[in-house]
């Protein structure tokens, strides 16, 4: 049998309690590694930007994302510094940011 | 980490929710399950990593302070992390998690529980976790 990651999916559950439902919203989660964490709230809101500079794990994400998500769940492999110097350029803004394990 | 706090909250809209979830940095105690029953093992040591999460407490408490965000509820939860032997357990524990130590004993220890002919077995990790919700105020 496989590795189980908190079965009791407390974290997501932890995460809805304090965010809200997150339906509608725009999320930028930062550390987002394989994706771990995207998959318990992805099909609420209406935009996911997730960054982690790991390669291997982004890579991993994109290949698990289901295809009804796509164009509005993203996966991207940078730094927040990376993802900064571009995205403060332009308007876009969130709802909420997810700081993942990794402040 | 204050600097990435600052970033976030440019990248927010006003009034925008910052959530943070970081490890509480209590060590997490390995149990095996055998039908039922939990049986402490031992605990999860870290060479170093914990004292970024006090650092990551003392960021957050930083940030309030500049006026960036208010704290508007925090709370912990348990994460558990559960494989059915004890090597799988290390082996990914020790991809995804850079400075923890397992001592000897504590893997021969699990491994003699787990050799029960109880059907109901499991190793797991339990770990507490801090989830923080912070708000960037709705007018700068």
């Amino acid at each position: 049998m496989a590795l189980r990651l908190d079965s009791a999916n407390s974290e997501i559950e932890t995460l809805f309690q304090l965010a809200g439902d997150l339906q509608g919203k725009s999320v930028l989660e930062v550390g987002c590694g394989d994706g771990r964490l995207t998959w318990g709230y992805g099909h609420r809101p209406a935009l996911v930007y997730a960054v982690d500079p790991n390669e291997v794990k982004i890579a991993a994400a994109k290949r698990t994302l289901p295809p009804q998500w796509y164009g509005r769940v993203q996966f991207a492999a940078q730094s927040l510094e990376q993802y900064y110097a571009a995205a403060i350029q332009t308007p876009t803004r969130y709802d909420i940011a997810i700081f993942s394990w990794s402040l | 980490m204050v600097h990435a706090l600052k970033q976030i909250r440019d990248l927010l809209k006003p009034g925008g929710l910052l959530i943070d979830i970081h490890p509480s940095g209590e060590p997490p105690p390995i149990h095996v399950h055998l039908d039922g029953q939990a049986i402490c093992v031992g605990w999860v040591k870290e060479e170093n990593e914990f004292i970024s999460y006090f650092q990551t407490d003392d960021a957050l408490a930083q940030a309030c302070q500049n006026g960036w965000f208010t704290r508007q509820s925090h709370t912990r939860f348990a994460f558990t992390t559960a494989a059915d032997t004890i090597q799988e357990l290390y082996e990914y524990l020790s991809q995804n998690w850079e400075d923890m130590i397992i001592e000897p004993q504590i893997i021969s220890r699990a491994e003699d529980l787990l050799r029960s002919s109880q059907p109901e077995k499991e190793v797991q990790v339990r770990e507490w976790i801090k989830m923080t919700c912070l708000q960037k105020p709705a007018k700068e």
